[in-house]
């Protein structure tokens, strides 16, 4: 299957996903328990894409392993503050620059 | 301010109600634009045919649908598992679906999908907020809001994805541009809901997706979400 047909595939059940909601949303009601179930959802995705990402980050040659982690940590400490996402990625983009500069030096 | 004088401030046409819409969605931008950013130099970095990436803004709209069916493809995940991702990744939307609907009306399946292709955080925030604190009920113009908000981001989102695919590539390595895609997928995570439970569950489908990673066809990537959300779930329940 080609790389176009399986991204279209992925765009079609997920446009498909919320029109079903849309159109069923008079029908369901979003209770606070659903609600949270949701934002635990993005929560468990967004992770299971982040950490592999981030080691595959860390593997790489021309990457200071220490310096990847320091720049995330800031980013995440800022994101559980609530920082806005620019901020979070400014900083950790900064100390990770910082950092290895540093780690070379 | 009594409800006479805020009725009478709001702009009447749905033109107005639109650019109304662009305006309110604005400040969000300043979130989209670095994350369209690093997309489109994901995509443009990605083993996969220029096409392809190119393509993948249009026919995935949405930043962290993108990004996961971006690199589930690059793996060469089975079409299951790509659909499967995506609809697990698409389901918060759903709920911001549902908690829209009320205000947009009952209306015709053609501004549904539309309205379905356009619905990303910062229009569901934008129209959230117009919802809450807006006296206009008209539907009408709720929908005028809600397509100006929502053309708004989409026209940005294409402009830096296509921005960071054409520079993202080219800059140099140590700038830390590498490293936006796995601090905004964790910054997601750590902040998409900052409770004890979901960072339980958040850590378990982390450490459960380097731990299964070879699994075939990237299965491992879905075992992970469901456990995480599991565990959550059931802390959730605990607290309860």
């Amino acid at each position: 299957v080609s790389a176009v047909l399986l991204i279209a595939l992925a765009g079609a059940v997920s446009v498909g996903a919320k029109l079903g909601a849309l159109a069923a949303a008079s029908r369901l009601a979003a209770s606070a328990r659903v609600q949270r179930l949701g934002r635990h959802l993005v929560g468990a995705t967004t992770a299971a894409i982040g950490v592999p990402a981030l080691v595959e980050v860390c593997r790489a040659p021309t990457t200071d392993p220490a310096a990847a982690l320091a720049g995330t940590g800031i980013g995440l400490v800022l994101a559980v503050r609530g920082r806005s996402l620019l901020l979070v990625l400014a900083a950790a983009v900064l100390i990770y620059s910082l950092t290895g500069v540093v780690i070379a030096g | 301010m009594t409800a006479a004088t805020t009725l009478s401030s709001q702009p009447t046409s749905t033109r107005a109600d639109a650019v109304r819409g662009a305006i309110r969605v604005a400040p969000l931008l300043a979130g989209v634009a670095p994350f369209g950013f690093a997309v489109g130099a994901a995509g443009a970095a990605a083993n996969l045919p220029p096409l392809a990436a190119w393509s993948s803004a249009v026919l995935v709209y949405g930043g962290s649908i993108q990004l996961v069916t971006l690199q589930l493809v690059e793996s060469g995940a089975a079409p299951a598992i790509v659909a499967a991702a995506a609809l697990l990744a698409a389901v918060p939307r759903c709920l911001f679906a549902v908690a829209l609907a009320p205000g947009l009306g009952a209306t015709s399946w053609r501004w549904r999908a539309l309205a379905a292709y356009l619905l990303v955080e910062p229009v569901f925030a934008a129209s959230a907020a117009e919802d809450s604190t807006t006296l206009v009920t008209s539907p009408t113009r709720r929908r005028a809001f809600y397509v100006g908000a929502g053309v708004t981001v989409f026209v940005v989102w294409l402009a830096v994805t296509a921005l960071g695919a054409v520079i993202g590539g080219q800059l140099p390595t140590g700038l830390g541009f590498e490293l936006t895609v796995p601090v905004m997928m964790l910054a997601l995570a750590a902040g998409s809901e900052r409770t004890p439970p979901s960072w339980m569950g958040a850590a378990t489908a982390g450490v459960l997706s380097l731990v299964l990673i070879d699994l075939p066809h990237r299965s491992g990537f879905i075992v992970a979400v469901v456990a995480g959300v599991t565990v959550a779930a059931l802390i959730d329940r605990g607290a309860e």
